[in-house]
């Protein structure tokens, strides 16, 4: 019934991180799908393994102490966990880029913003430095930055912040990727400045088509970028859904709490209470025994803290990992 | 009548940027230029803005932890901006902060017993039994364990750190409480949390707050009344519903325009302002706003616009509104 190509799909992804306090299982079992030209939202809160699932499509889990321990990754059928480091090199930041949530620190503050484009771009693409020039300038003026000829030649401290948000993204553009990961890029700028970036991004993910995994913990950023969602907590997914669907009839307690916990803008004042999730995010090394949200679960009975339930097809598209998932 | 715990006139808070071969000043970062409001007992005044707009800066003036540049500060009908440290320090027992950085505000080497207790110890509050008792009370309060006392702050997360951070602030007894981004570093189901102690709080002791904060869905949720600042000015003062029904500033405006919203099914238009902050060194000539504002006309370049009140409480200064 879904007959859009798939283009990235995860199946039981687990990345472990073996430190010297213990083990850390900060992606343990993730499933996701991703299809081509989909934008997809993966929420959730600190700890929660979405940032080292992004790390985990790219392979670059620093090991040590990370190891992916399990699952497939693939990429247009082929799995990526079997591609060698010369393969690998050859899709990261051509076919899947990524950008990230500090823009400052992941540009090289001794090359000029154009070098380093140009460097992206002749990396991947057998063209000369006149060339690149020409097509690292035509990104600059895609995403928006006035005056590229001039902002060719400057360095990454004498841009804003959301200057350099926008020269990542022209960067990570540059190659024309199938797949852009976007990690955090829009948490550390001012709202005004980050309306901007995400309607850049929702422009070109429209003129250029490409796929994009938004990774964030704010669950606003999502409902305005993303058609589908899935919420991660403590290194698994409890629920993917359309966006729509997510936020009208949310099956996972935690989904459900999140929202319910989350002051509305639209809602006048009130001093009654938010409906909060009570009691924090489990310890990596201390994970809690069946559900892993258990302790925190207000229908949490016998079964949830024996045994960890399965993720499971609710309703088509919607997907529950929970014994008793809320009514719709 | 509701009365005025504190209020600041034309506050001024500028840095000196030295330079050249004797130091001397070459230029000031206005980060608070002419600021005024004003809080009542018992409620919660907002200072909204992104960063660099001042806020944190008029928070601290306010509570002199940082020496005014110009202006007053009234507290309690009492002029203190020319106060000595040594006369102030009797009336902060009334007035404390607590910090955004759950991680940077606790001291690593103290226990948090001892962290909760030095505001007490400076001034010479009860003796050391009733102190402790306090201590005791304070993080009952606050939902820590007594137990924890001896504990250090690592060994606490980040939701945890917060409330040890209410606890030093409030087990003094103050009057008014500067909360300068209090939440904004936490989990999203934490945040909800400490916003429900803090407003628990309130209600239960009559706390006054200055709620310094950048994310409106929280500020709605929280203040009675907001000011809105860009570049060390206010440029909108009114009550919560007022604003964020009536914004008239357009500065307002696209700020309000700018929030996403957690439902994929409201469409709304969307002001997208272009361009960046200026700097607060060398801040626009006229209003502050013009070089980003959809609006601007000639005037703006040449004129400050005036702060004016359009309705009881509602207070703009937008060069559109004088126009008419």
């Amino acid at each position: 019934m879904d007959n859009r190509e798939v283009l990235v799909d995860i199946k039981n992804l687990r990345t472990f991180f073996y430190t010297e306090d213990g083990v850390v299982p900060a992606v343990d079992g993730i499933d996701l799908t991703i299809h081509r030209g989909e934008v997809l939202g993966l929420v959730g809160e600190s700890g929660c393994g979405k940032s080292v699932t992004a790390l985990s499509i790219l392979r670059l889990i620093p090991n040590p102490p990370g190891k992916i321990i399990g699952g497939e990754i693939f990429f247009h059928g082929e799995d990526l966990l079997k591609k060698n480091e010369e393969a690998m090199r050859m899709i990261r930041g051509d076919k899947i880029s990524m950008i990230f949530q500090e823009p400052m620190t992941s540009l090289n503050p001794v090359y000029t913003i154009g070098n380093q484009i140009s460097e992206a771009i002749t990396l991947h693409q057998k063209i000369d430095d006149a060339e690149a020039k020409k097509r690292t300038i035509e990104m600059l003026h895609l995403v928006g930055i006035p005056e590229p000829e001039r902002r060719f030649n400057q360095y990454p401290h004498e841009m804003s912040g959301g200057m350099r948000q926008r020269v990542m993204i022209a960067m990570a553009l540059s190659s024309n990727p199938e797949l852009l990961i976007s990690d955090e890029a829009t948490t550390a700028l001012d709202v005004t400045i980050q309306a901007q970036i995400l309607d850049l991004m929702r422009g070109l993910q429209k003129k250029l088509g490409m796929a994009i995994l938004i990774i964030t913990h704010n669950l606003a950023v999502v409902a305005e970028m993303a058609e589908t969602i899935a919420i991660a907590y403590a290194g698994k997914i409890v629920e993917s859904a359309t966006a729509k669907e997510i936020f009208k009839s949310p099956r996972h307690p935690y989904t459900y709490g999140l929202l319910q916990s989350i002051p509305k803008f639209t809602e006048r004042k009130t001093n009654e209470p938010l409906p909060a999730i009570e009691g924090m995010v489990p310890s990596p090394y201390h994970m809690p025994k069946g559900c892993r949200f258990n302790p925190r679960c207000p229908f949490a009975t016998e079964k949830c803290r024996e045994e960890e339930p399965e993720i499971l097809e609710l309703t088509p598209g919607h997907l529950v990992r929970c014994f008793h998932p809320i009514e719709s | 009548m509701e009365t005025r715990l504190v209020e600041v006139q034309k506050l001024k808070k500028w840095f000196p940027i030295k330079g050249g071969v004797f130091s001397t000043t070459v230029a000031s970062v206005k980060a608070v230029d002419e600021v005024s409001f004003f809080i009542n007992q018992g409620e919660t005044l907002s200072l909204v803005g992104e960063s660099g707009s001042g806020k944190t800066t008029a928070g601290r003036t306010m509570l002199k932890l940082l020496q005014p540049t110009g202006g007053k500060i009234i507290y309690k009908g009492k002029d203190i901006t020319s106060l000595t440290p040594n006369q102030m320090r009797p009336l902060r027992r009334n007035m404390q902060i607590m910090f955004q950085d759950p991680y940077g505000s606790l001291n690593p080497r103290m226990p948090v017993g001892d962290i909760i207790q030095e505001p007490l110890d400076v001034h010479s509050v009860g003796t050391r039994k009733e102190r402790k008792q306090a201590v005791a009370t304070m993080m009952e309060t606050v939902g820590l364990r007594p137990e924890y006392e001896k504990r250090y702050p690592h060994e606490f997360s980040g939701g945890q750190r917060q409330r040890i951070g209410v606890a030093r602030a409030l087990v003094i007894n103050p009057e008014l409480l500067v909360l300068d981004e209090p939440i904004s570093a936490l989990d999203v189901s934490i945040q909800s949390q400490i916003i429900n102690l803090l407003q628990e709080l309130q209600q239960r002791l009559n706390l006054t707050y200055l709620f310094i904060a950048h994310d409106l869905a929280v500020v709605r949720h929280m203040s009675d009344r907001i000011a809105v600042m860009y570049l060390g000015k206010i440029v909108e003062t009114a009550e919560n519903d007022e604003l964020f029904d009536h914004p008239l500033h357009p500065y307002t405006q696209a700020l309000l325009s700018a929030v996403p919203v957690p439902d994929p099914e409201v469409k709304r238009e969307r002001i997208i302002l272009q361009g960046d902050v200026p700097s607060p060194v060398n801040p626009p000539s006229g209003c502050h706003f013009r070089t980003r504002c959809p609006y601007a006309m000639p005037i703006c370049k040449e004129q400050e616009p005036l702060v004016i009140e359009v309705a009881p409480g509602h207070t703009v200064s937008c060069h559109l509104l004088t126009k008419k």
